[in-house]
């Protein structure tokens, strides 16, 4: 059974396609929200759940595709399962191309879609995860002081404490306490999960 | 004014007399010179001849006209101047007289006559010689002549000089004198005359046992007995049973007593003036008796008068048929004329059904063509609430298996059902009303109800193509008389133009506007685009047949449209906007409202 918090966001032009996902996804045990266009979609979700998109390709006003790219290019991220009833192949899998889930077309079976919703919502959960660990990540960050963040950088770079030392002009011990500190404040077990962490905030040394 | 007595020697009802009377009448009756008034005595002597020989009637007549004297007295025929002789009355000394229609013997004696210095006379009948040699011409190889005259004066009056000169003209042809004999005598004596006989007649006023004749009835009497040709000498014979000739004419002695009626009363001695010789004659046949006799045309002296002539049907009714025969042709005429026009109207009425057929055929090729056009948006028009009915459905399953028998719910769902279902069900609706095979009735049709449905059914092409619809319509407008289908029809064509014209447009841009209005009797549609527009050198001909300026397409479709408005009694139009794009409205008279 779904998550109560997991919800999906139907956004379609038409009225009977967005009843009657509504009325599937609820009696599927998720929480359903709905929206007559991308541009609604766009100015009143607030995506902070764990959920999917299912979005109709062709609309009146903004496309489907166009709203992916929006969404691509916020820091938000949701997963997208396409929908199509003009059997618009190429453009679908363009949409695939970019990061979209899947599409399906009119009419689907519940089995079918609610599978997809499935894989989509892990996938969701999964990125939720890493973009909280990269959030937390970077607000940990913001605590290390000016030294501290440049031993942190040289040591993502896998530079040795001597190397550092001689580098920062201050001795090798220090380095090491500052080391400590650093790995200490990224709340990290290892090097390997730190330069993991790093990779992930897309933190270039 | 002068008076003139005019004394006629039979009876009023005599035919010749009587035509006498009536010319003198009609001649004096225009004389200006004298201002003649005629009294008129019909002395009947020949029924009463005890009064020829006596004075009496002198005496009668002077005692009558000594208030008014005449100043010319005229006899006709030869008993009235006898009794006037007999009379030997100074009264009737004194006025001058002539007298008519008496034998050339009697006119010769006139100047032994008591009355001589005062009197002049006519010569009358007075070609028997002619007449006689005339009929043994038409009658060649006579044996036999017959001669029949009366007993009383003024039968031997004539019967005398006449019977001289025939046996002057026919000398050696054997005579048969059957004059003076009674009727029944004669009539016996020519029922059984020698063959090639030829008879002549003077007159019968009274036979041998002295009954008195009306003597053309007496002549009737023996012509019609008569085994042979029957020939007389005056033209009032004509008709009653003689064959015909040169005939002394009664006109003519009317004419010289008139002439001579002149001179005497413009002071002119009568005993001056010569005998007038006879010269009139009427060359006259009955068409009955040369029948009657065999005698052809032919053998007629030059410029006959044939009378009687009994005319075929065909002459008789000459005019008549022609008339008819006239009608007839023009009946014919006009009768076939309606035929043919009748054939040619029920062939025109045959080729109008095929017409017809062909053009419905035209208007469902064009409305199914332009539908073709719409297949795939209308597969996604309907696919969307299959889709919706087939998710609800599934989802009402799925509550179902997880215990949720919410009555509220199960009842969104079913009518949610019932709508999708609905939905479907009115995209087919529409659009088999506007594929069937066309009925061409008129009804009252709601242009807003039409126009939406054909939105409808364009709706999922309208999507594809990113078109923006507005609509402005006024749901109260009154319905026009037409036809909902083609209607429909143009409706569709002008939606599908105007979604063309905006291909070249950006997707986010293209705006289709619906209006409809009512403005003076009409409602007025019209579908606005902010397309490209029409070029104006195209603008006149965009309803032309045929005329594209697409690469696919008849470019029927506007044609259409307009041979179906203009049908309606309406009138459809295009018009740029200069902002950019187009206008096609078309407006039809509101039902109920004769143009």
């Amino acid at each position: 059974m779904p998550d109560k918090d997991v919800v999906i966001y139907v956004i379609d032009d038409d009225v009977s396609v967005r009843k009657s996902l509504s009325l599937l996804l609820r009696s599927a045990g998720y929480g359903v929200e709905t929206f007559v266009s991308a541009e609604e979609f766009l100015s009143k979700a607030v995506l902070d759940r764990i959920g999917c998109i299912i979005l109709d390709v062709k609309m009146r006003g903004m496309s489907g595709l166009d709203m992916q790219e929006q969404l691509g290019r916020s820091d938000q991220y949701m997963p997208i399962i396409f929908i199509t009833g003009h059997g618009d192949i190429p453009m679908s899998v363009q949409a695939v191309k970019k990061g979209a889930i899947d599409f399906l077309t009119k009419p689907f079976d519940d089995t079918q879609l609610l599978s997809l919703i499935e894989s989509a919502v892990g996938k969701c959960r999964q990125e939720k995860a890493v973009l909280d660990e990269v959030r937390d990540f970077r607000r940990r960050l913001k605590t290390l002081t000016p030294r501290e963040y440049e031993v942190f950088l040289h040591v993502i770079s896998g530079v040795l404490n001597k190397q550092i030392a001689g580098r920062l002009d201050i001795k090798e011990h220090t380095v090491k306490v500052h080391r400590g500190r650093v790995m200490q404040k990224l709340g990290a077990a290892s090097i390997a999960e730190l330069v993991r962490l790093a990779e992930k905030a897309k933190i270039l040394p | 004014m002068k008076r003139v007595l005019v004394l006629y020697s039979l009876e009023r009802e005599n035919v010749g007399q009587s035509k006498v009377n009536e010319q003198l009448h009609e001649l004096f009756g225009r004389d200006t010179t004298f201002h003649i008034e005629i009294y008129s005595e019909y002395l009947d002597l020949n029924r009463f001849p005890v009064l020829e020989n006596t004075v009496t009637l002198n005496v009668y007549l002077q005692k009558k006209y000594s208030q008014l004297k005449p100043d010319l007295v005229i006899t006709v025929l030869p008993p009235a101047l006898d009794s006037l002789e007999v009379g030997r009355n100074q009264f009737f000394k004194e006025i001058p007289i002539i007298a008519a229609c008496i034998p050339r013997e009697r006119a010769e004696s006139l100047e032994y006559s008591p009355l001589h210095n005062k009197i002049q006379g006519i010569i009358y009948a007075d070609n028997a010689y002619e007449i006689a040699q005339s009929a043994l011409r038409l009658r060649p190889g006579t044996k036999h002549i017959a001669f029949i005259a009366g007993t009383s004066v003024l039968d031997i009056s004539f019967k005398v000089p006449i019977l001289k000169e025939i046996k002057r003209a026919t000398e050696g042809i054997e005579l048969i004198d059957l004059s003076g004999l009674s009727i029944g005598e004669t009539l016996s004596r020519v029922r059984s005359l020698p063959p090639n006989t030829i008879v002549f007649m003077t007159s019968i006023f009274r036979d041998k046992e002295g009954v008195a004749f009306n003597a053309p009835d007496a002549l009737r009497l023996v012509s019609n007995a008569s085994n042979a040709p029957v020939f007389g000498f005056v033209e009032s014979h004509v008709g009653k049973g003689i064959v015909g000739g040169r005939l002394a004419s009664l006109e003519w002695q009317v004419a010289k007593i008139v002439e001579l009626t002149h001179r005497i009363l413009s002071g002119e001695s009568p005993a001056a003036i010569p005998i007038v010789d006879e010269q009139g004659y009427h060359m006259v046949y009955d068409w009955v008796e040369l029948k009657r006799w065999g005698i052809p045309d032919s053998r007629l002296p030059k410029g006959s008068i044939i009378i009687n002539r009994e005319m075929t049907i065909f002459d008789r009714y000459k005019k008549y048929l022609f008339a008819a025969l006239v009608f007839l042709a023009a009946q014919t005429f006009l009768i076939g004329y309606l035929i043919r026009l009748n054939w040619r109207q029920k062939q025109t009425s045959l080729q109008l059904i095929e017409y017809e057929e062909r053009y419905k055929e035209l208007l469902r090729v064009d409305r199914t063509s332009r539908l073709g056009e719409l297949t795939a948006s209308l597969a996604h028009e309907l696919n969307q609430p299959l889709t919706a009915i087939l998710s609800t459905a599934q989802a009402a399953l799925r509550f179902m298996e997880s215990g949720n028998n919410d009555p509220a719910l199960h009842r969104e769902i079913l009518q949610n059902i019932v709508q999708d279902d609905k939905r479907a069900a009115d995209i087919i609706r529409s659009l088999r009303s506007m594929v069937k095979k066309e009925e061409l009735i008129k009804e009252n049709v709601n242009v807003v109800e039409a126009l939406s449905e054909v939105v409808a059914i364009t709706h999922g092409e309208l999507i594809k193509h990113s078109v923006q619809i507005e609509t402005l319509l006024d749901a109260g407008l009154p319905p026009v008389l037409a036809n909902k289908g083609q209607i429909q029809q143009v409706l569709l064509n002008m939606i599908l133009n105007a979604l063309d014209s905006l291909d070249q447009i950006a997707p986010d841009r293209r705006t289709i506007i619906l209006q409809t209005e009512k403005s003076d009797g009409f409602i007025r549609v019209a579908v606005i685009d902010n397309g490209k527009g029409i070029p104006p050198e195209n603008i006149e001909r965009v309803f032309e047949p045929f005329f594209t300026t697409k690469d696919t397409g008849l470019g029927m479709g506007l044609s259409v449209c307009k041979t179906i408005i203009t049908s309606f009694g309406g009138r459809i139009w295009v018009e740029n906007i200069p902002a950019g794009g187009a206008t096609i409205s078309f407006e039809l008279p509101v039902a109920g409202r004769a143009r």
